[in-house]
């Protein structure tokens, strides 16, 4: 069932409505109902397995607690075995098809086994959300008792399929309190569903278009076009993403609960550790509490902070998909997250004046300089293979000798007219990033803490007909599904 | 109760590369003896700033306790980015919420609770708050405005447009801006688009292009020299064609105000037993066609799911949903007509066709034709046919027959009889040649069935249904594959089908008056008629 679909149009009021004219404690089973039912709408199927993994860790983590002297075995058996399913529907294929290429490479023709593996959908969140719970346990916080509660921890609809990230611990106590019903839940609710619709279907689906033609046939395109097309694609899995969190927090809102947030203005980063504080924030910081500090963190040597980051930024490449161009993205994030440290450490050394690094040109130049890093790496993201990756890369260097002999004529973009998307790049690739500041400066003067009331009808009215007019027949699913 | 403590919320977001405490006992350290619902934070940047504050013990959770607000939780707004629920009191929302309600209002409230009259009042108190509510306010401006709409079109739409150029579309462009009159037509599926069109390229020798060529000349010719006078028939028939979209097509043509009088419909199984169709809203000329037709006394049984019954009530109900694809339209036709004021399309390159775009694009309004992209070449009688085996297609056609379907396009064939009927237009069904092979994969037993409940219907209904599957006549010289006839096949079947509605009295006598009337108008289409004259006679 997809957020961008008529069945989540009925689904979600129907468990509205029965949710809060539900007695309090039936609203958790209620909930875990509608969170299988919204789950095995996929397939049936997969509700077996998040059952068996939910029942697996409620059953196994209490170990984790019991233990005097095995708890880091107990801890060891539970990560081990979340890991083993991940990896089993999510790696298999990867790992057999990087065995035989090793084999090939050596001469040795291996017949691999056929699999018939189907990747379940969000097993990767519900995956680091049951990890989370273990260590946060083996860390000396309380076990969840309540099977039910723990059962929704890890099923709750909205956050399911491509989360945010939950932590239990500021997920669980919301199941417990008699809350009321209250309109603002629907007014804030409603208003972030909406806007996260808007930005899927109204921005995201139809820069979609321009970043599959564009990494589908780059040996089309100028070096110019390649990187409007990277920057669409930049917009487009940031609209994409970003969309659907906030359906997912509106979602969860309209039940009176909070769900962490997944976005802060990622494109105005001034650096590449400023850019994981705004991007996939739940997912960065499991990354840190549960990868990178395991690892050793900041503590030890310049060095050896350089390999933690390195290592997790690389895992958490391959944690978006099994393939190469993932585990290459991961590595460049860690690449361009230690060159950051050391460029600080550069100016540092060198004595830059810190006038100089708190000025505004070199936060511009910095946030510019940002972006374009970022955008480097989306196209290893995005590219189905490295060579694909490569070939677009190595003519987006030749960017600058292009700009210099520059006419409106090189652009293989300006030529399509149908779908309109691609000549209205060069005015709606500019909105975009100024929207980003706009919003940033708006935040900054506190407007979102009190819009108008008639603006705030107004803006939902016109996502209302807005979403109603242009929302295709065949909106694509969300980017973070496949993850 | 099943949370002893929390600690809290992570510490600045994704901090990876700063200085932490990160050992578990530091960790641990952090725990705060509460029931907080902590801080879920909205804002990346009040991670940073929130503080944890112990609250009541667990074990008693608070009756009306707001999860949001007593966890310091921000609510969002218009963004993503959030604000402080405690903001809504400088809004006129807040006016009515509960949190900023009068003192009198407070008091009556307490004292309905204290006196026990439970919640009656409370529950009123609530949903007066709800007139105030953004998101009630919007719902009723919207669902008002499209009520107003659907009363009174601010703009009437000409549903002939649409966007995507398939073959129903190209069917309709023609005959919407057709001039002339046509007195037969042809329904069916690709079976009898390969039939008439292979047929009449080797009849005048011509290439023809199916974007834009919706005639049966040599039918024409074979229906003149039987029944005299003249014919002009419109070739409706599409690959797919289902009797559902035959009857929504014959429906279709209707509202261009062309009548034939007579319709030939060439049946085959593969109309009502296609697997590789789910639903009858599957198909192309669907998508064109819904748009032209009324379906209100057809779509219980159009829409098999209850979704797409939804959908169908939505389109219909709801202006803004119903119009959406023509009000789309006519904004992306304003703003490409800016565009290219604004930057004109580069000239001095190659120009961006249509096969550019479907390598590029190739999911992007698939299956669209571009009008030079369908063409059928004259086959050279000399030359030996040629034939392609296209059973693995066919299996996979007729593997797991859906009954369902199967009794839908039979309910769709008795609308098309009835429509036919009530507009006095004599409908022949044909069964068209299929090979041998074609009903072996299908089965023998599956196959007498459909003929059987042709002949059924024809018998019940009391409407011309012939069988033209004559195996001693076709052989597999006439077949381009398992199904399609050639240009020999082609020419086979139309002197056959002529034949046989010659041999029937109630067809020859429509199709005589029809071919005289259309040759009586024709010649008074000819006729110079002075601009002056004038006639009592309504011409």
């Amino acid at each position: 069932m997809l957020f961008n679909s008529l069945q989540y149009l009925v689904f979600l009021p129907v468990v509205f409505l029965l949710y809060w004219v539900t007695p309090h404690k039936l609203r958790v089973p209620l909930l875990l109902v509608a969170s299988y039912v919204f789950y095995m709408s996929w397939k049936p199927v997969y509700g077996i397995l998040i059952f068996g993994l939910t029942l697996g860790n409620f059953l196994l983590v209490p170990f984790i607690a019991r233990s005097v002297n095995r708890k880091k075995l107990w801890l060891g058996i539970v990560v081990a075995a979340n890991l083993i399913v991940l990896g089993i529907f999510k790696y298999a294929y990867f790992t057999v098809g990087a065995i035989k290429s090793g084999l090939a490479a050596g001469g040795i023709d291996w017949r691999e086994p056929h699999l018939h593996i189907l990747l379940p959908l969000g097993i990767s969140f519900f995956v680091f959300e049951f990890i989370h719970y273990a260590v946060e346990v083996y860390r000396g916080k309380p076990l969840v008792k309540n099977f039910f509660n723990f059962s929704l921890f890890a099923s709750f609809f909205p956050t399911q399929i491509a989360g945010p990230i939950k932590r239990y611990q500021d997920f669980i106590p919301q199941l417990d309190i008699k809350s009321k019903f209250k309109w603002e839940y629907v007014d804030e609710g409603m208003q972030l569903i909406l806007v996260g619709l808007a930005k899927k279907v109204l921005i995201a689906d139809n820069l979609a278009l321009v970043a599959q033609a564009g990494f589908n046939h780059p040996e089309q395109f100028s070096a110019c076009d390649l990187w409007l097309i990277t920057y669409a694609f930049a917009f487009q899995i940031f609209f994409d993403f970003a969309g659907y969190t906030d359906v997912a927090r509106g979602s969860a809102l309209l039940f009176g609960y909070k769900v962490p947030i997944n976005f802060n203005l990622p494109y105005i980063a001034s650096n590449a550790a400023d850019f994981w504080h705004r991007w996939h924030i739940s997912l960065s910081t499991w990354l840190r509490d549960y990868l990178f500090i395991p690892l050793g963190g900041s503590r030890g040597s310049r060095w050896a902070t350089h390999r933690n980051l390195f290592i997790t930024m690389a895992l958490g490449g391959l944690w978006h998909g099994a393939a190469f161009h993932y585990l290459i993205w991961g590595v460049y994030q860690g690449v361009i997250l230690i060159g950051h440290r050391e460029w600080q450490h550069f100016c540092k050394k060198v004595g830059v004046p810190k006038s100089v690094i708190e000025s505004k040109i070199y936060h511009i130049a910095s946030v510019i300089l940002t972006f374009h890093f970022v955008c480097v790496g989306w196209v290893f993201f995005r590219a189905d293979t490295e060579k694909i990756a490569m070939t677009m890369l190595t003519k987006m260097a030749q960017a600058p000798v292009e700009l210099m002999h520059f006419s409106l004529n090189q652009l293989e973009v300006l030529k399509i007219r149908d779908p309109l998307i691609f000549p209205a790049l060069v005015f709606l690739l500019p909105a975009l990033m100024i929207g980003q500041v706009v919003v940033n400066y708006l935040k900054d003067k506190k407007f979102y803490q009190s819009p108008p009331w008639a603006m705030q009808v107004g803006v939902m009215v016109a996502l209302m007909c807005l979403l109603t007019i242009f929302s295709p027949d065949s909106s694509p699913r969300f980017i973070y599904f496949q993850f | 109760m099943t949370l002893q403590s929390t600690n809290g919320i992570p510490n600045a977001a994704g901090a990876l590369n700063s200085s932490q405490t990160d050992a578990p006992g530091a960790a641990a350290s952090g725990v705060v003896q509460s029931k907080a619902v902590d801080v879920q934070a909205t804002n990346i940047d009040q991670f940073d700033t929130l503080k944890l504050e112990p609250l009541a013990p667990v074990s008693a959770p608070s009756e009306t306790t707001d999860r949001v607000e007593s966890n310091s939780v921000q609510s969002s707004s218009l963004q993503s980015n959030s604000v402080q629920t405690d903001s809504h009191q400088t809004g006129p929302s807040q006016t009515n919420s509960p949190q900023v309600r009068s003192p009198q209002a407070a008091t009556e409230a307490e004292l309905s609770t204290t006196t026990g009259t439970v919640t009656l009042e409370k529950i009123e108190e609530t949903f007066r708050s709800g007139r105030y509510s953004v998101f009630n306010v919007a719902l009723a401006i919207f669902i008002v405005s499209n009520l107003l709409m659907s009363f009174s079109p601010p703009i009437e739409f000409d549903k002939f447009k649409f966007p995507y150029q398939g073959w129903a579309w190209w069917t309709f462009n023609d005959l919407h801006q057709s001039s002339e009159e046509h007195n037969v037509a042809l329904l069916g599926s690709s079976l009898m688009v390969s039939a008439v069109n292979n047929s009449d390229a080797m009849y005048t020798q011509k290439e023809l292009n199916l974007a834009k060529y919706h005639k049966a000349v040599y039918l024409d010719k074979l229906l003149s020299e039987k029944f005299g006078g003249t014919f002009r028939t419109y070739n409706l028939a599409a690959p797919g064609q289902m009797p559902s979209d035959a009857y929504m097509t014959l429906h279709a043509m209707l509202k261009t105000h062309q009548r034939p009088d007579v319709v030939v419909y060439g049946v085959a199984p593969r109309d009502f037993y296609d697997s590789s169709m789910s639903s009858p809203v599957d198909t192309e000329p669907f998508k064109f066609l819904h748009r032209l037709v009324n379906l209100d006394d057809s779509w219980n049984k159009l829409f098999k799911s209850p979704f797409d019954k939804l959908n169908f009530i939505l389109e219909r109900d709801v202006f803004l949903y119903g119009n959406a694809l023509d009000i789309s339209m006519t904004v992306m036709e304003k703003v490409n007509e800016t565009f290219d004021k604004v930057i004109p399309a580069p000239t001095a390159i190659s120009a961006f066709t249509y096969w550019d775009r479907i390598k590029l694009l190739p999911a992007y309004k698939a299956g669209e034709i571009h009008p030079l992209a369908v063409v059928v070449r004259p086959q050279d009688p000399k030359a030996p046919p040629t034939f392609t085996d296209n059973t693995p297609e066919y299996k996979e056609r007729y593997k797991n027959p859906d009954l369902k379907n199967y009794r839908i396009q039979h309910y769709f064939l008795l609308k098309l009889v009835e429509l036919c009927k009530r507009e006095r237009i004599e409908l022949v069904v044909v069964n068209m040649p299929i090979t041998l092979e074609n009903i072996r994969v299908l089965g023998s037993y599956k196959y007498m069935g459909y003929v059987n409940a042709l002949r059924q219907m024809a018998k019940d209904k009391k409407t011309r249904a012939f069988d033209l599957n004559d195996f001693a006549l076709y052989s597999l010289n006439d077949y381009a594959d398992g199904v399609h006839l050639n240009a020999f096949g082609g020419n086979k079947l139309f002197r056959q089908l002529v034949d046989i509605m010659g041999g029937t009295f109630s067809t020859r006598l429509a199709l005589e008056a029809s071919g005289h009337h259309m040759a009586r108008s024709k010649e008074l289409a000819d006729q110079n008629v002075p601009d002056n004259f004038k006639t009592d006679i309504p011409l």
